[in-house]
């Protein structure tokens, strides 16, 4: 660098000091404002506040030209304090910087320098840990703070009773020091700020509340500003969202309303203090080490680290400067922007590629009120004084080629843009316009951190991690969870690609290098294990197409590139898919045949990024699902993943997790808070770094806000916190260790239309269902118990009503049994017998009996009156919903044997069969209490021609509206069984299972001897018995009784009368057909008549759930067949 | 008399130190095994996920260790800082002890001897520390002991087993002796208490002493 840029305020001269920072303070001399600056060339400056571009009023090159660490101005402003490299601190008089006094000297460079409000006292605190407090009258020490690490700045409270120091590795440290001899560490708050190495001499700025110090506001670790109340040492207050980097120094205005904050992002903001709101921000050249407001001003002034400085003359708008910072920035605004709308989007366009001539304004347009510009006095402007306009102008002529003194060098290494364009008046602020998200790999941690060593991915399988090697090439390292997974370890490779992306899938590690000026971007991937030597591939995508993101599952390895398209492979290479997308792709990620997505559907609009997200399954070349992933406003996406099952997850920036569900074609629900969960572990800089989530918890890495990421030595230790979606809190119980058992049930109902949208697709196995359906009626049970214990009725049956299992509804039953609430039991039971029909007409198949040989539901019906249920009396309902209960008595039918066949169960154990034949079977009439004295229905079944039924019966059938009938039987029901007169009564009436009493006429035999008849033995063949072969022989006693039992069997007509087979167990039904097959034989001929009932012998409970008091609506076309013996009965065992 | 009664070795004491909790990272799944969970007689350990730490008992971490199967995790008193803290407190507060895990020595000499790993880098410092924390306890114990002189109430809170059970022969011996001396102040005659001190166990009133 030329001699001739030591005239600037402070240009750096020695290349051997890269990370040189400069200083600067306000100082007023005879009622005008100067600034005193100094910096890494040992020249102190003092310029004009008015006049900042203008040569230096004063320049002093100190005696020893070393490096000047840091500066302080006198309160009154007489004094000027110094520490440089060398150690020394040095008091040099003002304005005329003539050398005043050695004031003290350190074994290590002072790193920050403060005055004490009185100007009495100086403390330094640099390298060596320690604050010296140095009284400045008589360059005596008086005390001294130990503060054990680096100082990078110290504040003094204007009260002067506490100071806060700012460390290096992040700890903020308050002291008081009302008193030298009382001094007292009053409050240590680690990781208050972010830390950093002591070799930088980056800083960890600080500033109190200049009135009463009511606050102090350090840089926070999270690239924010933080305030901390003064006593409690609480945060009171977060300015975050312009900064990309950690603040690098701040100043606060002094009325006490603005905070101005410039960051290493290159970043400078003002902050509303009474909002702790954004006000402006701008982006300036160089990392601004220092920032000074000059006092009772709007104007901002900042010192570049390379030595440039920086004007913010309106940093405050003049309007809310006059009326005490109290006015509304729209407010203010209002009345101003009539003009010039359309020429706010050009205002806040900062971007790097302005071009100083898109500056320019039409000429058409006079500047007005044009004093706030972020102008840039940078080197040697000395040659350029004369035009440099007075401070009203636009400095634009300053980039005008040609105008100014610099060389071509210079103005190259200055870098190729004016910092602002111009602006004519304050507008309201408005956010700059969002940009698209970068695409994102879930898992990986960024480069360039302290160590040299990354996740390049990081799942719940593995984690692949690389490290920057000197040789260039990087050391890529596979670790394994489970190491039992592959059978070697995967070995270490040196990575001349120096891939920077990678996804682990089920196969091997998927890389993916970017593409530069020499080669392309290439792609590798590894196999864990292969039978064959070369199974691995790379690929070089074509030029000018660039890898973005990769995933990489069980069958196929995915690539997007930066023009939007997304190529597919397969693990052994084969090209699968090329594929244009919508926008560019975010992020990916696989889990065994699926591939996950989110991509840009379009730009972002009003903060929102515009993502959209599908599952494929790759394997089959088919969408599973898609549609909108909606972010918060200002959120981007950090992580994608799966959860256990199989949904998608996104976490975005706002610390919130949301679970695509299935549910109302497909939505996003919010399944974990960052900010909670911080307060449920009570720790509040925790960050969590996601990992993988199952039904119940997320697995985070759990970071600090310091650093965010996990590192890859030590290595990352998996946490768990429980997923919790929002759910207004109704229990009353604020114990936040205890799971609401409604969120649970909606967090579980989610994960079950997720596995049951995936068991359509045949991908799920039913156990993991019923695992799951057991949960949520697990959850449902507990809240149905809470509600029975705090008399909440209605709810309890409103949740056992959606209770899908009946071993819950058993248990809800004895719930309100145990706390006596019969109402409740009775209807639950009700529950329970309509739930296990239901099961049998879900699943076209009989109930099986449960362990203890009971139909499950079937057993607690222990009330007998319909009028118990408290439903009224069942006659009343609708027949759909009335119970069967334990002494209801069903209709029976009237069916035709059709003959007898036989059939093979599946352990081929023949089953002889009867064929019963239901004939258009109907209700003709009900008999009733009050008509009849008795209930019952006649049914009539099959077909008559007319002229071949007689006028009464004619009749008969015409008033009940039901065709003419063959046969009519009358069945005895129980009230609630009454059917309506013309009801169908078919062979869904009866359950596959059951068993059924069927009444007919027997075949007649005629006149049969008592061996045929009654199966008497008859008597010998010989012996000399003659003509008595067959005869019954004695049929009574002597002379007592003198007579012949009336009972006595003999023979006489057989057959051919009223019989019934009780206990006929049903093993078919055809509902199509009406036809029932039952086992064995019963009465009659074929084409006989037969009743057919409900078996009265059978117990209630060894009975299946009937639909009762019929089968009501469309049977189907399934025949349905009784479950058999669930073990081979001819096994020996 | 009694110096060595009640004397526990190193090793014994190492043996009782291995029902102490310690977690691990696992690099296995039990897949046997219902909850990946491990039924032993002194209960159940586990579940065992590959990277998801688990609390088990240091011979299981131990075992574990030596077939590869585990990274132990460094217990929270062994991190640096906490170390750091523990030491200077301990020179600090002479009075005092600061409070460790009860058997921090044999916890500490068990990692230090078979799972080096576990400390990463940090070994050496790890060990260097708990090593001065150790002499530093140590050497306020024997200043104590000077110091210790008649009958009095010795007050030693937070006390590990190691250095207990160094203490414990010395402090048998010397209160017995103690308490023989008193008795010689009691009795003058030095007859009678040649008598006494053979007879052992003393039946006298123990009144003066609390231990």
């Amino acid at each position: 660098m030329s001699i001739e840029s030591l005239d600037g305020l402070a240009g750096r001269v020695c290349d051997s000091q890269p990370d040189g920072s400069c200083n600067l303070g306000f100082f007023r001399k005879a009622g005008e404002s100067h600034v005193v600056s100094c910096g890494t060339d040992a020249c102190l400056s003092i310029r004009s506040a008015a006049a900042l571009d203008q040569k230096p009023v004063t320049h002093f090159f100190t005696k020893e030209a070393v490096h000047l660490t840091c500066l302080a101005v006198s309160p009154t402003g007489e004094y000027l304090a110094t520490g440089d490299i060398s150690c020394w601190i040095k008091a040099y008089k003002l304005p005329g910087l003539e050398f005043d006094r050695i004031l003290t000297r350190t074994s290590l460079p002072m790193r920050a320098l403060a005055f004490s409000p009185s100007g009495a006292m100086l403390a330094c605190g640099g390298d060596d840990g320690n604050v010296k407090m140095v009284r400045f009258q008589d360059t005596k020490v008086c005390t001294t703070l130990v503060s054990g690490s680096y100082i990078r700045f110290m504040a003094y409270d204007p009260k002067h009773e506490l100071m806060a120091t700012c460390s290096a590795d992040g700890s903020l440290r308050v002291w008081e020091i009302a008193a030298p001899e009382k001094k007292k560490m009053i409050t240590l708050i680690r990781g208050a700020m972010p830390r950093m190495s002591g070799e930088t001499s980056g800083r960890n700025p600080a500033a109190w509340e200049p009135h009463r110090g009511s606050f102090l506001a350090v840089a926070g670790p999270n690239n924010d500003v933080t305030l901390y109340e003064r006593d409690t040492w609480k945060p009171c207050g977060v300015l975050k969202g312009a900064h990309k980097e950690r603040v690098n120094a701040i100043a606060i205005s002094s009325d006490g309303t603005h905070l101005a904050s410039a960051s290493c992002d290159r970043t400078l903001a003002v902050w509303n203090l009474k909002r702790h709101e954004l006000m402006d921000s701008r982006r300036t050249n160089a990392i601004l080490s220092d920032l000074a407001w000059e006092p009772d001003s709007p104007k901002l002034v900042g010192i570049g680290e390379e030595g440039t400085l920086y004007e913010w003359s309106e940093a405050i708008p003049r309007g809310l400067v006059e009326r005490g910072g109290m006015i509304d920035d729209l407010a203010a605004a209002a009345g101003l922007s009539d003009d010039d709308g359309d020429r706010h989007q050009d205002t806040y366009n900062f971007d790097a590629g302005a071009s100083p001539s898109n500056d320019k304004r039409p000429s058409t347009s006079p500047p007005r009120g044009s004093r706030d510009v972020l102008r840039e006095c940078g080197l040697g402007d000395d040659s350029g004084g004369e035009d440099a306009g007075s401070l009203g102008d636009f400095i634009d002529n300053d980039m005008e080629p040609g105008n100014s003194g610099r060389g071509d060098a210079e103005r190259a290494a200055r870098g190729p843009t004016m910092v602002s364009p111009p602006r004519h008046r304050r507008a309201p602020y408005v956010p700059p316009a969002m940009q698209p998200q970068e695409a994102i790999q879930p898992g990986a941690t960024p480069a360039g951190q302290e160590s040299k060593r990354r996740w390049l991915a990081y799942h719940d399988r593995g984690g692949i991690n690389s490290r920057v090697d000197d040789g260039g090439f990087n050391a890529v390292e596979v670790v394994l969870h489970d190491t039992s997974l592959s059978r070697r370890r995967p070995p270490l490779f040196n990575d001349f690609h120096r891939f920077e992306m990678a996804a682990l899938g089920d196969k091997g590690p998927f890389y993916a290098s970017r593409a530069n000026s020499d080669t392309p971007s290439m792609l590798n991937f590894r196999h864990l294990e292969s039978w064959a030597a070369n199974a691995d591939w790379t690929l070089a995508l074509p030029d000018g197409e660039d890898a973005v993101a990769v995933a990489a599952g069980r069958s196929f390895c995915a690539v997007a590139t930066s023009r939007d398209l997304l190529r597919l492979f397969s693990p052994a290479g084969l090209q699968m898919g090329v594929l244009t997308m919508e926008g560019g792709i975010v992020a990916m990620t696989a889990r065994g045949h699926m591939l996950g997505l989110v991509w840009h559907s379009a730009p972002p609009q009003q903060q929102r990024q515009m993502l959209s997200a599908a599952i494929w399954d790759v394997t089959e070349q088919t969408q599973v699902s898609s549609g909108r992933l909606p972010l918060a406003p200002n959120a981007t996406l950090t992580w994608l993943g799966f959860t256990d099952a199989g949904a998608l997850a996104a976490y975005d920036s706002e610390g919130t997790m949301l679970v695509r569900t299935p549910d109302f074609g497909g939505m996003w629900v919010p399944v974990f808070a960052t900010a909670q969960a911080r307060a449920e572990r009570e720790s509040e800089n925790e960050v969590y770094w996601p990992v993988s989530l199952t039904g119940e918890d997320l697995v985070v890495v759990v970071c600090s806000e310091a650093a965010p990421y996990p590192r890859v030595q030590p290595p990352p230790v998996l946490s768990t916190l429980p997923l919790r979606v929002p759910t207004v809190g109704t229990s009353g119980e604020s114990n936040s260790n205890v799971r609401d058992p409604e969120e649970e049930l909606i967090r579980v109902g989610m994960r079950l239309a997720c596995l049951r949208s995936r068991q359509q697709q045949g991908e799920e196995d039913e156990a993991d269902i019923e695992t799951t359906e057991k949960l949520a009626d697990a959850a449902r049970v507990k809240l149905f118990s809470e509600a029975v214990r705090n008399n909440r009725l209605p709810r309890a049956l409103d949740l056992a009503s959606r209770m899908h299992t009946a071993w819950a509804l058993e248990g809800a039953l004895k719930l309100a049994n145990h706390h006596k609430v019969p109402a409740l039991a009775d209807r639950v039971s009700a529950l329970l017998q309509r739930l296990a029909y239901q099961l049998f007409r879900a699943f076209a198949q009989p109930a099986t009996f449960d362990d203890s040989g009971r139909f499950p539901g079937a057993g607690d019906l222990s009330f007998t009156t319909a009028e118990s249920l408290g439903f009224g009396a069942s006659q009343d309902l609708p027949l759909e919903s009335r119970p069967l209960l334990q002494n209801s008595r069903r209709t029976g039918v009237i069916a035709v044997k059709v003959g007898m066949t036989q059939e093979w169960d599946q352990w081929k154990v023949r089953i002889p069969l009867t064929i019963l034949w239901i004939d258009d079977c109907q209700v003709v009439q009900q008999k009733t209490q009050q008509r009849e004295g008795y209930t019952a229905l006649q049914l009539g079944c099959g077909a008559k021609r007319e002229k071949n039924v007689n006028i009464a019966q004619t009749g008969h059938c015409r008033a009940a509206g039901v065709p003419l009938k063959r046969k009519y039987a009358e069945f005895r029901v129980t009230e609630d069984a009454l059917l309506p007169v013309g009801t169908h009564v078919g062979a869904a009436h009866f359950v596959p299972g059951q068993y059924l009493d069927i009444t007919g006429t027997t075949i007649g035999k005629g006149f049969q001897g008592v061996m045929k008849r009654w199966g008497f033995s008859g008597q010998p063949a010989s012996h000399g018995n003659s003509l008595a072969h067959r005869a019954a022989g004695s049929i009574g006693g002597g002379q007592d009784p003198g007579r012949v039992w009336k009972v006595h069997p003999m023979p006489g007509r057989m057959g051919n009368r009223r019989r019934t087979a009780s206990c006929v167990w049903l093993y078919k039904v055809d509902p199509a057909r009406n036809l029932l097959y039952v086992k064995g034989q019963v009465p009659g001929h074929k084409g006989n008549f037969l009743l057919v009932k409900d078996a009265i012998l059978k117990k209630f409970e060894k009975q299946p759930p009937r639909p009762f008091p019929t089968f009501i609506g469309e049977a189907g076309d399934d025949i349905i067949t009784a479950p058999t013996a669930a073990q081979d009965p001819y096994l020996q065992t | 008399m009694a110096a060595t009664q009640a004397l526990f070795s190193s090793y014994e004491l190492e043996f009782f130190a291995e029902d102490e909790t310690i977690s691990i990272v696992p690099n296995f799944t039990l897949p046997g095994c219902s909850d990946n969970t491990l039924e032993c007689i002194g209960g159940a350990y586990g579940p065992f996920l590959p990277n998801r730490p688990v609390d088990v008992p240091l011979w299981m971490a131990m075992a574990l260790h030596q077939r590869k199967k585990c990274r132990i995790l460094p217990p929270a008193w062994m991190d640096i800082e906490s170390l750091k803290m523990v030491e200077e407190l301990e020179r600090d507060r002479s009075d005092a002890f600061q409070p460790l895990p009860f058997h921090y020595l044999e916890i500490a000499h068990m990692l230090f001897t078979h799972a080096k790993d576990t400390f990463g880098g940090n070994f050496y410092k790890v060990h260097d520390l708990v090593e001065s924390v150790r002499k530093v306890r140590m050497t306020k114990i024997h200043s104590g002991l000077k110091s210790l002189a008649g009958p009095m109430t010795v007050k030693l809170n937070n006390l590990s087993a190691m250095e207990c059970n160094l203490m414990r022969g010395l402090f048998q011996g010397a209160l017995d002796r103690f308490w023989k001396l008193a008795q010689l102040q009691a009795a003058p005659d030095a007859g009678e208490f040649e008598t006494q001190a053979t007879s052992s166990p003393p039946s006298g009133p123990r009144r003066q002493f609390r231990t």
